[in-house]
């Protein structure tokens, strides 16, 4: 796809970089608004402190300073991969079943959608400028929500959304941390530790 | 078999045709016809409407074959029609197509975009692409807006001949589209265009203008709300003024509002004077001003 109209003299992946912080901080905005409402229209209490669900990527990771810039982006992408399913998922219960006639709400939900498929396809067009492998995406299906109860539903989305919110703020640390070590022409970590374990 | 049996028909069965190019028909007699009647080819008359097709037109290609020739299609109409002389002066219908004339559809030119900001919720935006579809076509001509990232393909946007509107609009991320113009006669697409829909905002004007006059006799102070809110874009303003009755607009010099703000002093104004205020804004990021505002009047304080 031909470039659009970039800042004079910027490159490429620092013009993409940056809009790609800004879509995050656009999403930060508009999936907490979506929070908000989607807690108030299920009835549910935002205190509520639910622990990590199976299959919702988790944005909290101990080994955040030790990881390279490749895995940074690929768990970023594989995270929003996830999510883009997830947010399907939401938006087909909500549609069929939690609240058919809110079509408003449906909207917002899909416009969040669309901006985690914008994130992850920026996500990729990054990872191949810098010559970093693109993960292998998982063709994850639906998962088979018959089970599950209403309030279980409800309260899945919600830590759905919960997850992305806080995903959101770090990728934007991730895209900071990635475009300095681009900045500084720092050779991808693994390449460094590649490197030192051919000297012993 | 209870209907009539016909004595032939006339390839093609209805026909689309270029005003562009020629155009030729078959009548093909049945067996039944030559049996009956010793109805031979060459007894065929063509006729458009009810005009006989001048002689030259035609060529006998066998006994059961006749075959119309248009190189100006021009003349065409419908229906056209194949008939015979039957016992030497009878004239009796064989068949009849009908025939639409038109031209295939330009190439789609000036392909441009504008998001609009919605007053329904202002984080709510629409995307109004709007493209020359070039000459008329006289047929049904379908004029897709096409929209794409290379991971995903948008839906159709099927609109008027030159322009369609959307609300899947993501912001930061480069969008591609195109246009595709299809009718009968041929398919054509305009040039893609890429760019970020955040950089073809247009937002919404200015709301709640208010004029306070102070103490000094020849200061105006205008205030008023924004509405366009999306990081890190900023607006810029052009205010405009003129005396109430008066048809000459003062402009604000552009470089003066150039940064984000809600109000705004204007000096150097004549004192206990009414005045009518206006203003408009556009993007950091791009070039779509505004509307104009609603007009806000106000008085000067007397000297």
């Amino acid at each position: 796809m031909a470039s659009s109209e970039r800042l004079p003299g910027m490159s490429h992946h620092r013009d993409l970089c940056r809009r790609t912080v800004h879509l995050l901080r656009k999403m930060r905005s508009d999936v907490s608004s979506l929070l908000e409402s989607y807690v108030e229209k299920q009835g549910l209490d935002k205190n509520f402190n639910l622990d990590s669900i199976d299959g919702v990527p988790t944005a909290g990771t101990e080994q955040w300073s030790e990881i390279s810039d490749a895995e940074r982006l690929g768990d970023n992408l594989k995270a929003y991969w996830a999510f883009q399913i997830l947010l399907d998922e939401i938006l087909e219960e909500q549609r069929s079943n939690l609240s058919p006639d809110d079509t408003a709400f449906h909207e917002s939900i899909q416009s969040v959608v669309l901006q985690v498929s914008g994130l992850a396809y920026q996500l990729e067009e990054l990872m191949a400028m810098l010559e970093h492998n693109v993960p292998a995406k998982e063709l994850g299906s639906a998962r088979d929500a018959g089970g599950k109860s209403s309030f279980e539903k409800k309260m899945r989305g919600m830590k759905v959304l919960q997850e992305l919110a806080q995903w959101t703020v770090r990728s934007v640390r991730d895209l900071h941390h990635i475009s300095k070590s681009v900045q500084t022409g720092a050779i991808p970590r693994s390449s460094r530790r590649l490197a030192q374990a051919q000297k012993k | 078999d209870g209907y009539a049996r016909s004595c032939g028909y006339i390839t093609p069965e209805s026909a689309v045709v270029s005003l562009e190019s020629s155009f030729t028909a078959y009548c093909i007699l049945s067996d039944y016809c030559l049996d009956y009647g010793n109805l031979r080819a060459d007894k065929v008359i063509w006729r458009i409407q009810t005009k006989v097709v001048p002689k030259e037109h035609y060529s006998i290609i066998n006994e059961t074959v006749s075959r119309v020739t248009f190189n100006d299609t021009s003349i065409l109409a419908s229906p056209l029609t194949c008939n015979i002389l039957v016992a030497g002066s009878i004239e009796q219908n064989i068949y009849g197509i009908q025939v639409a004339l038109g031209f295939s559809p330009d190439k789609p030119e000036n392909l441009s975009c504008i998001v609009h900001q919605l007053q329904t919720g202002r984080k709510k935006y629409s995307q109004t692409c709007t493209w020359e579809p070039g000459r008329y076509t006289f047929l049904d001509t379908n004029y897709t807006l096409k929209s794409r990232w290379p991971n995903e393909e948008f839906p159709d946007c099927l609109g008027a001949n030159n322009s369609c509107t959307s609300t899947a609009v993501v912001f930061f991320v480069d969008l591609e589209v195109w246009v595709e113009a299809k009718n009968a006669l041929g398919i054509v697409e305009s040039d893609r265009i890429v760019f970020d829909p955040i950089k073809h905002v247009k937002p919404l004007p200015p709301s709640n203008l208010s004029l306070n006059s102070g103490e000094l006799p020849r200061v105006l102070k205008l205030s008023w709300e924004n509405l366009f809110h999306e990081a890190p874009l900023e607006l810029r303003f052009q205010i405009r003024y003129k005396i109430i009755d008066s048809i000459n607009w003062i402009q604000v010099p552009l470089e003066d509002t150039a940064t984000q703000r809600d109000s705004f002093f204007i000096q150097d104004l004549r004192p206990n004077t009414k005045y009518v205020f206006q203003l408009r804004c556009v993007t950091s990021w791009g070039e779509h001003w505004s509307d104009w505002s609603k007009e806000v009047v106000g008085f000067t304080a007397e000297d």
